[in-house]
């Protein structure tokens, strides 16, 4: 009775620390990742703790070999943490079966990659049909649905070309519109803008921020600072931690434009640095 | 994924590679064909020595003289059959209850005319008995009955064949005349036709007459070629065989241990050695079937996984997007079945088709059953389910990351 009611205060208290009364989306609790590549052991996670809540837009940024890749796998159950805990919706999946982590890809995440990952035989329309076709949706319904979506990315005249008869913008589009279909609690992007030219690499991001607005939560994942500034947060990985000039929940206020970016960046500067963030 | 979508994602990937597939199924084709197309003409030839066997008569017994044959083939012992050879076996009670009857008969081939033209044919002396035991039925006109027999009368029966020859436009020439050499004899009637014999001998080009009109007024001799007798069940037929021999060896006084100078056959024996080699037919086509089925197979499995392969980048892609292993290991699962039965149903179809060919130039008959058609099917399908059950394995564990960076 007395440890209960000892917890409860607990609990508020520790939720009293929390900027938000809502509950995260994604919480990653001192999430490590080994890989075993023969003799040699190879720590690329080393202890993430993160938060995700609802509506956020997110961008991980890191050099590659930060482990970025890693965390981006792991977030999207793609992979399993070695040690650590992960929390989707409040449920504890790090231990989850490859079966049960492929229903949550299904139903609770959507990808979006640097090279669109579009089935070259099926139309536009075919491949955004693909999430629902495995989480058992009526052939009827599953073609309004890929409509439905296809029409909010813009491409509700394209929906009968295959891949190859798309621009790369197109085809993002449609990627990005596969990766939505299912309603997902989270969009996860990968070098999203990776193998655009500048003018459509503005056009997905104008996308996805306009998804954002929306209440989608976003997870990019990315290295060039350009990207990521149309996120409200970022997270640095540097060997496999969490580097401390990552910025924090509620980050618009101190929006930090400046050290941390340009150490990343290496002074190149894309066309992309034109990106307008409707934001800002 | 629900199984129908699920097919259709297989055939999808098929349709992309039509070429490869059919090749790929080539194997499961000409095994599926070698079946079907052997079972068809093995059946079909079987049904024929059947019929035939029935026409002659199942329950058929026949008697030689000469017998004890060495490995050439020769008799060792002879001793002619006669008609008291045939009285004893007709006189012994036992073989009075066992069998129908028997009848010695005796052959000469001539050459008959009619007023119309000629025609080389076997005319069969017998006994009026020989009717029923050989089941012959009457398409016009009577048989010869034993007064005829007494008398040596000139009368004859013909065989279709023989009517074709000799009347071609008579369809009941009952009551005219043909000529053997100098004798003159009459058609008293016409025998319903009978088909060929399993040894391909037309049953139906026979002239039957009295035995002592051919003894007296035809070949001018007493030598009986054959007893010839049926058993009233064929379960007697083993019984009645044994008891011929023992009468006959006692009225040749034949000492025991000496072979018989004799030889008794029956029709069931033939249809015994039908039976075998009908098995070792089938054992024959289980073996290609199944050698050519194991390549097939092995070609399936080679192609699955290169496409596995290939298309390790897609696996990845249906993985992120939700594809349980089990969904993937279906799909390409199914695909290898559809592989299979494509090439089954192509096998069965060309092995129709080679069937009837081979009974068209062959002139056999062919005999293509729904239940081989249906095991080449289900042989198919199994053939799929087995040699790609390991490439779908392979696919189903790849590791979405690694499947995603492929190239």
């Amino acid at each position: 009775m007395s440890d209960s009611s000892y917890s409860d205060v607990s609990n508020a208290a520790s939720r009293a620390v929390q900027p938000q009364t809502v509950r995260p989306v994604i919480q990653l609790v001192q999430v490590t990742k080994i890989y075993n590549s023969g003799t040699v052991q190879v720590q690329a996670l080393r202890g993430i703790d993160l938060e995700v809540f609802p509506g956020e837009f997110v961008a991980i940024m890191g050099a590659s070999g930060s482990g970025k890749s890693t965390l981006m796998n792991i977030i999207g159950c793609l992979d399993r943490p070695t040690t650590g805990q992960y929390f989707l919706q409040g449920k504890e999946i790090s231990q989850f079966t490859r079966d049960e982590l492929a229903s949550i890809r299904n139903k609770s995440i959507g990808f979006v990659f640097q090279n669109f990952n579009l089935l070259k035989r099926y139309t536009a329309l075919e491949n955004v049909e693909l999430p629902l076709l495995y989480s058992g949706v009526p052939k009827r319904e599953r073609r309004q649905r890929a409509e439905e979506m296809l029409g909010k990315v813009g491409l509700q005249d394209r929906m009968h070309h295959l891949p190859n008869q798309l621009s790369g913008g197109q085809q993002q589009r449609v990627a990005i519109a596969r990766a939505l279909v299912n309603n997902p609690k989270i969009l996860l992007a990968d070098e999203p803008t990776g193998n655009l030219d500048s003018k459509s690499s503005e056009q997905i991001m104008e996308l996805l921020e306009q998804l954002n607005e929306r209440g989608q939560t976003i997870i990019l994942v990315t290295h060039e600072a350009s990207v990521a500034r149309c996120a409200r947060r970022k997270v640095h990985i540097k060997d496999g931690r969490i580097a401390p000039t990552s910025s924090y929940l509620d980050a618009d206020a101190e929006y930090p434009h400046g050290e941390a970016e340009s150490k990343e960046d290496n002074g190149i500067y894309t066309p992309l640095d034109v990106i307008a963030c409707a934001r800002h | 994924m629900s199984f129908l979508a699920a097919i259709r994602v297989a055939l999808d990937a098929l349709a992309v590679n039509k070429g490869r597939s059919l090749l790929t199924s080539l194997g499961i084709v000409i095994g599926i064909m070698a079946v079907i197309s052997m079972v068809a003409a093995g059946s079909g030839v079987r049904e024929r020595l059947d019929e035939r066997l029935e026409s002659v008569g199942k329950n058929l017994i026949l008697i030689r003289p000469g017998g004890g044959k060495a490995l050439s083939g020769v008799p060792t012992q002879f001793a002619p059959l006669t008609s008291e050879d045939a009285q004893a076996l007709r006189d012994d009670p036992q073989l009075r209850r066992w069998l129908v009857g028997v009848a010695e008969s005796q052959y000469y081939p001539t050459i008959v005319s009619s007023h119309i033209t000629s025609h080389r044919v076997n005319i069969t002396g017998g006994q009026p008995i020989i009717f029923t035991i050989r089941n012959w039925k009457l398409a016009a006109g009577r048989f010869y009955n034993d007064a005829d027999v007494q008398r040596a009368a000139p009368v004859c029966l013909i065989g279709q064949t023989v009517r074709e020859k000799l009347f071609p436009h008579y369809p009941n020439p009952v009551g005219e005349r043909i000529r053997a050499g100098p004798t003159y004899l009459q058609i008293i009637g016409v025998l319903q036709p009978k088909g060929h014999t399993p040894t391909g001998d037309d049953q139906d080009n026979q002239i039957f007459v009295p035995i002592t009109t051919l003894q007296e007024k035809l070949a001018y001799e007493k030598r009986i070629a054959l007893l010839v007798s049926a058993a009233r069940d064929p379960s007697w037929i083993g019984r009645a065989t044994e008891r011929i021999r023992k009468i006959l060896r006692e009225r040749h006084r034949i000492q025991p241990g000496t072979d018989d100078d004799f030889e008794v056959t029956s029709v069931q024996e033939l249809a015994n050695l039908g039976d075998t080699m009908t098995r070792y037919l089938n054992i024959l086509i289980v073996v290609i079937a199944s050698i050519s089925l194991l390549v097939g197979g092995i070609g399936i499995m080679n192609i699955m996984l290169v496409s596995v392969t290939e298309r390790t980048r897609e696996i990845g892609i249906r993985m992120a997007v939700g594809a349980t292993a089990r969904d993937i290991r279906n799909q390409f699962l199914i695909e290898a079945v559809a592989l299979a039965l494509s090439g089954g149903l192509v096998g069965v179809i060309s092995g129709i088709v080679a069937a009837i060919l081979l009974g068209y130039f062959l002139n056999w008959p062919i005999l293509v059953s729904l239940f081989t058609i249906v095991v080449a099917f289900a042989v198919s399908a199994g053939v799929g389910i087995f040699f790609g059950y390991y490439p779908a394995v392979k696919a189903a564990r790849l590791d979405p990351i690694e499947a995603l960076r492929y190239e």
